[in-house]
């Protein structure tokens, strides 16, 4: 199986529907890499195409349907949980991320996988909401990992919290990036935007726009590649959600500029072009040019990412996946001219990639 | 054709080139390496099982393959990958065999969401099984494994599948895991059973695969229904009891040792385990030494449930 | 707490002899239960009731007598029936 084969199958699962017995041999353990068999059948199941699907895939099949469901009952009994702790506060606490999609009934939630849930809550409120936390059966995790990853990536939020009897994840942000990366926005100014869920009272989703440049920020700034291109997928399916709403386009270039997000959104309009085969807005794709960088030359970046996007079957062996992985978690774009060009040219790796 | 009819040579060759293919129960492992030394204990210990030339679709992709260069100043080491899955840490090249077998469960526990999932060993008799479950230790497999050498049919040592469908259990008639002293005991017991190569692992002691004895071939996929659940608990030097477990204590105790699976499953999941537990009997059973349980299960349990005897089944709860 | 709970809706039942398995559809989550537990827990399925309604209801079904340490027991019960989300508020 080609990438072109795989990368049509991801974009569109009907594509899968049509695969022989020996392509879904091949298909599956990829797409099993990726965490994508729940979207993919949750995908085919609303197109009524689980059907002519071969029985012998049955079982990956089913169970793949029965994972998502599970994951979805579990978060939804997450986010009322938090809503009973939290609602008392009376402060925005906001769902990010996957809950966030789910709650505001996104088409991108089908068949999604969680491993925990994200909020955002003011920076003020945020020894309150531990607190509250705390004494609603949510307990901290001792701290296992080197200091350099914590100071990495968990100064944006609190370690994570574990509900003591339910085993769940929580993440609590106070802030969208690092504190290390220099180019902060005040997130007083997500919260603002903030809406609320009917459903849910003292729960809130990001605004629209914010909600795609936090997408796009988690990849591109956060450096997390492990789930590229369902990210890519959500960024593509998000806008194509979205742009119905009159004036989504211009918002969001506006709010872009604003909190400096223009190159992570150059960078998943690119991807998602090229993987996805995404029709992005005129409009937005020239808006977002201004945000190419200048430095990483974007042809290095481009082979980084594919290898850490894509499974292993077609780029190389797991170790060049996990290595394209750990540089671009990393080394946050500003960073990499310094660390990376030595090391990529000693691994051998070449630093143009050939077009795609 | 079985496995044990190709030569030796040709089998390695199988496994260096298009991979072996083995059908347990509904799953279809290819299994692919060039570790010359798994050839010959993997042949062995699946020498009754067919011989697929070429299977379109596989279930779980394995490779066992020899890792560089570090652990090689020592003694070789080898990974077991499923592709697209998980790998394992390296290991010495004589834990390749109990390692593959711990990942090919690995595969099922951490893929298969559509049928409930229990961690115990299942063993029949006229298509009536008995679920042995417990915790790691409780001396699960040491039993069942002793059952099989004494005519009950092994369905499962460490994996036990529910159907949702028709609540029948699935038979992988895969090798059993034996740990410390119960391979010497087990080894003891049957002078004719292939036991593959004792590896000394850092988690679990001492572990070795004997091959799963087969008497009648044409059973060897047949499914099997849940007749009892019984909780073993091996207690050196003790006398044997046996308790009824209530149905309710007993259905806790399994939704527990079934894990994420169960809850996956979720109104499916509890429909399958209270229908499994609705009819069958559930014990405690604690033993001391294997001739008493081996007798418990050919005569009082079996009178309990009118195996080998003219008379209907009898139950208990009436 | 004279506040009024109700069973959470659409609760699974399975009952053996004097003890009962449930399984919540909203949270997933299955759950053992004693005969008083079991017999409460149906209580509030029928009707919302404050705690010590329940204990009254259940010192006469079940025939058990209707004093403080039943009370204390049922308000017990409710609480963690409530930290499974097995029952809910009634206002709501």
């Amino acid at each position: 199986m080609d990438k072109a084969l795989f990368l049509r199958a991801v974009r569109d699962p009907a594509h899968a529907a049509g695969f022989t017995l020996p392509q879904w041999d091949e298909f599956l353990p990829m797409a099993h890499q990726l965490g994508m068999m729940p979207r993919l059948v949750a995908r085919l199941e609303t197109l009524g195409l689980l059907e002519p699907l071969p029985e012998q895939v049955g079982t990956h099949v089913e169970s793949a349907l029965l994972l998502g469901r599970r994951h979805e009952q579990l978060v939804r009994w997450e986010a009322k949980q938090l809503q009973q702790a939290l609602g008392g506060l009376g402060i925005p606490v906001v769902l990010l991320k996957g809950a966030a999609y789910l709650l505001s009934g996104l088409n991108i939630a089908h068949g999604r996988m969680y491993s925990d849930v994200d909020i955002l809550v003011p920076k003020a409120a945020l020894a309150d909401v531990e607190s509250t936390l705390l004494a609603h059966g949510w307990t901290q995790q001792e701290e296992t990992e080197g200091q350099e990853q914590y100071y990495r990536r968990w100064l944006h939020e609190l370690l994570p919290l574990i509900h003591e009897r339910r085993r769940s994840k929580l993440d609590v942000h106070h802030n969208m990036l690092p504190a290390i990366d220099k180019r902060q926005f005040d997130p007083a100014l997500l919260l603002a935007d903030a809406r609320p869920l009917e459903d849910h009272r003292g729960l809130y989703v990001l605004s629209p726009t914010d909600m795609v440049l936090h997408n796009v920020v988690h990849l591109f700034r956060n450096g997390d590649y492990r789930r590229a291109l369902r990210d890519l997928l959500d960024f593509q399916q998000m806008l194509e959600q979205f742009s119905e709403q009159p004036g989504f386009n211009r918002h969001l270039l506006e709010r872009a500029k604003q909190l400096d997000l223009l190159t992570p959104c150059y960078l998943a309009a690119r991807y998602a072009g090229r993987y996805l085969d995404a029709q992005i807005a005129p409009e937005l794709l020239q808006g977002f040019a201004a945000g190419r960088p200048a430095w990483p030359p974007v042809a290095l970046l481009d082979r980084l990412v594919e290898l850490a996007s894509f499974p292993t079957q077609l780029t190389g062996s797991p170790t060049v996946r996990r290595w394209a992985l750990w540089l671009l978690e990393r080394y946050p774009l500003h960073l990499l001219r310094k660390s990376i060009v030595p090391k990529l040219e000693r691994l051998g790796i070449p630093t143009a990639a050939p077009r795609f | 054709m079985k496995l044990s009819d190709l030569s030796t040579a040709g089998f390695r060759d199988r496994l260096r080139r298009d991979g072996v293919f083995v059908r347990t129960g509904e799953f279809v492992y290819r299994i692919q390496s060039q570790v010359a030394y798994l050839a010959e204990p993997f042949q062995q210990l699946y020498a009754d099982f067919q011989f697929i030339e070429h299977c379109e679709f596989s279930d779980f992709h394995l490779e066992v393959s020899e890792c560089r260069p570090l652990s090689e100043w020592f003694r070789p080491h080898v990974t077991v990958r499923q592709l697209g899955h998980f790998e394992t840490t390296p290991v010495p090249v004589d834990q390749s065999v109990a390692y593959l077998e711990w990942s090919l469960n690995r595969c099922v526990f951490a893929q298969v969401y559509n049928r409930l999932l229990l961690h115990g060993a299942v063993l029949a008799r006229e298509g009536r099984a008995v679920v042995i479950a417990g915790n790691s230790g409780a001396g699960k497999s040491t039993l069942a494994a002793a059952l099989a050498l004494n005519g009950w049919r092994l369905l499962s040592d460490e994996l036990t599948v529910v159907s949702p469908t028709d609540g029948s259990l699935m038979s992988l008639a895969r090798p059993v895991a034996l740990k410390n002293q119960s391979i010497e005991l087990i080894q003891s017991l049957a002078d004719d059973a292939y036991f593959g190569p004792v590896a000394v692992t850092t988690a679990k002691g001492r572990v070795a695969h004997m091959r799963a004895p087969v008497s009648d071939p044409s059973k060897i996929a047949e499914p099997a229904w849940p007749a009892c659940f019984v909780f073993v608990n091996y207690q050196a030097g003790k006398d044997i009891t046996v308790q009824e477990v209530s149905r309710a204590q007993a259905f806790t105790r399994l939704a527990e040792l079934a894990g994420i699976n169960y809850g996956v499953l979720g109104e499916l999941g509890f429909d399958t385990l209270s229908r499994a537990v609705d009819s069958a009997l559930c014990l405690d059973l604690e033993y001391g030494s294997l001739d008493q349980a081996i007798t418990f299960f050919d005569s009082e349990y079996s009178a309990i449930l009118g195996l080998d005897q003219e008379t209907p089944a009898v139950d208990e709860h009436g | 707490m004279s506040e009024k709970v109700q069973a959470q809706a659409g609760l699974l039942w399975r009952c053996w002899d004097d003890e009962f398995v449930v399984y919540n559809p909203a949270s997933g989550d299955s759950h053992y239960l004693d005969y008083l537990s079991g017999e409460g827990l149906k209580g509030l399925e029928r009707r919302s009731m404050t705690v010590s309604e329940l204990a009254d209801e259940l010192a006469s079904s079940c025939d058990i007598p209707r004093d403080g340490k039943l009370q204390q027991y049922v308000e017990q019960m409710l609480a963690s029936f409530s930290d499974l989300g097995l029952t809910r508020s009634a206002r709501s």
